[in-house]
């Protein structure tokens, strides 16, 4: 076990001694992994933050509940009664037809005349909800059609299936970004690991000559790309901090002039926990596939 | 003990390296292999250090037959052989120091005793006093000398050294197989090869090569002076 360790901590020096003796060609390294990262990260960041933005606007969800012409009113202070009764419900407002004959005149009206002369409309409440839930509001619709006083309703929700199926589809390209850019970073450290295992070409065969195993050998340069990966995502989350630090700024600044609030929130500590297990596990696996195809090389060389 | 039993190497594309060879090496002998280039002596102490199998026939080292070994086997025989080379092999982006202990790390050997075998390898060769220097500096007598000493750090049983004084002048040769006949006197197997026989008054056994074919198994009582 003591060996084990040892034998381990031996690989993690000459891996550091290796990326420290070129430092010039990590720090590229590291750049790189580090923007490529962040090309999906900032597109999260983006996601995230439309998410948050939709979830703030989204009580403005409406239903029009237009009533039969002849009702009584106890049905109405019923009705009226389960509505405020339920918790989907976030704002309610009754308007009679007489009123909103009053308001379509305005608008119909054509050098003073009407074009329409007997009022077509009914009383009608306009409901907000506190929710975007298809099921839910579906369910709610349902519940109202009971309701022997209501002729009809409508659910002003096109906007809300839009806004969905955009940020569906924006989840969708963020995925595939991620790991079209993630497949990348994999070929970029694989090749960088495989040119370094090649430059290492001697130290490969001298220790095969001594009896090293192949897990020996791979051992240093599994931890060199264990460090590409920290390395990146450590420049990787820089770049998002200093994006959002940037962008906030100026959004500070203008905020007195729109008149609302345009900040964006940073990722979730788990955002970027992720991206850091996954440049890990992309450094360690690039690493581990192009040292073998070396190891293989210098076998048959030998 | 080692033992060849009708052995061939072929590599794809190439004549047969080694042809029929049958011989006997015993603990603690000097064996010379001789032969022009291309003779196949080279592929004769690689096959004899388990880094290749032979094509066909049985190697035999410490009742383990090598032809038939799995690779972590053949791993851990060949920590039993301490291995030197024409072209020295060491790391040129690691001290003296580091070079000898190279093999130690291989063989799970850390700390106070891996520090003691390392400086007791330089001493043996005489570079003590040049463990932090880079082997890019040292000269190329000096530079086998190091090699010799990271071949000896794991205190193997047998020496393998191809050609090890090919590149260096008569001095520096003499310097170098005299190290080898000290541990020879000790015990050790050291089997050289080299394209001429060293002029000494020692027990050797000579094996000469041509073609790939074994033409002389000289058994070591031969050259002692009459």
């Amino acid at each position: 076990m003591i060996n084990f360790l040892l034998n381990h901590i031996e690989a993690f020096k000459v891996a550091f001694r290796r990326l420290f003796y070129a430092k010039a060609a990590s720090l590229v390294m590291f750049l790189i992994i580090g923007i490529t990262t962040c090309l999906p990260m900032s597109a999260l960041l983006f996601l995230e933050n439309i998410k948050q933005a939709s979830s703030q606007i989204e009580y403005s969800a409406e239903i029009s509940i237009f009533l039969i012409n002849e009702y009584k009113d106890d049905d109405l202070n019923t009705f009226n009664s389960f509505l405020k009764e339920q918790p989907i419900v976030s704002k309610i407002t009754f308007e009679k037809k007489e009123d909103a004959w009053v308001k379509l005149q305005k608008k119909i009206m054509i050098d003073g005349d009407s074009l329409i002369e007997k009022n077509p409309l009914p009383d009608s409440f306009y409901l907000s909800l506190a929710t975007l839930d298809e099921n839910e509001i579906d369910y709610f619709i349902k519940e109202l059609k009971e309701f022997a006083i209501i002729d009809d309703v409508l659910l002003d929700s096109a906007w809300v299936n839009k806004l969905n199926s955009i940020l569906s589809l924006g989840e969708l390209i963020i995925n595939f970004l991620g790991i079209l850019l993630l497949s990348v970073l994999a070929v970029i450290i694989g090749n960088t690991i495989r040119l370094q295992a090649l430059s290492f070409k001697d130290e490969i065969e001298v220790s095969k000559l001594i009896g090293a195993s192949n897990a020996f050998i791979r051992r240093p340069f599994l931890y060199t790309g264990i460090f590409y990966g920290i390395g990146g995502a450590i420049v990787a989350i820089a770049i998002i901090k200093l994006m959002i630090f940037i962008f906030n700024y100026y959004a500070y600044v203008i905020e007195s002039i729109l008149g609302f609030n345009i900040s964006i929130n940073d990722l979730l500590i788990t955002h970027y926990l992720t991206m850091i297990i996954i440049t890990i596990v992309i450094g360690w696996l690039a690493s581990y596939f192009s040292t073998n195809r070396t190891l293989s090389k210098v076998k048959n060389n030998s | 003990m080692i033992r060849f039993d009708q052995v061939y190497k072929r590599y794809p594309g190439y004549q047969e390296a080694l042809q029929n060879i049958s011989l006997e090496i015993l603990p603690g002998e000097l064996v010379f292999v001789t032969g022009a280039s291309g003779a196949g002596k080279s592929t004769l102490l690689k096959v004899l250090s388990s880094i290749e199998k032979p094509s066909s026939g049985t190697v035999i080292f410490e009742n383990f037959n090598l032809s038939q070994a799995k690779d972590n086997t053949l791993n851990k025989i060949r920590k039993k052989f301490g291995m030197v080379f024409q072209d020295h092999k060491l790391l040129y982006d690691r001290n003296c120091y580091e070079n000898v202990a190279l093999p130690l790390a291989v063989n799970n050997i850390f700390g106070e005793e891996a520090e003691k075998r390392v400086r007791a390898a330089l001493d043996k060769v005489g570079l003590l006093n040049k463990e932090k220097m880079m082997p890019i500096t040292l000269s190329g007598g000096e530079q086998q000398r190091l090699a010799i000493a990271r071949a000896i750090v794991c205190r193997p049983s047998i020496i393998i050294a191809d050609e090890p004084t090919g590149n260096l002048d008569k001095g520096y040769a003499n310097e170098i197989m005299n190290i080898f006949f000290s541990f020879q006197q000790v015990g050790v197997t050291v089997i050289i090869s080299t394209h001429e026989l060293p002029n000494i008054s020692m027990r050797f056994k000579h094996l000469h090569l041509e073609n790939g074919q074994l033409k002389l198994n000289q058994q070591p009582y031969d050259q002692l002076p009459t």
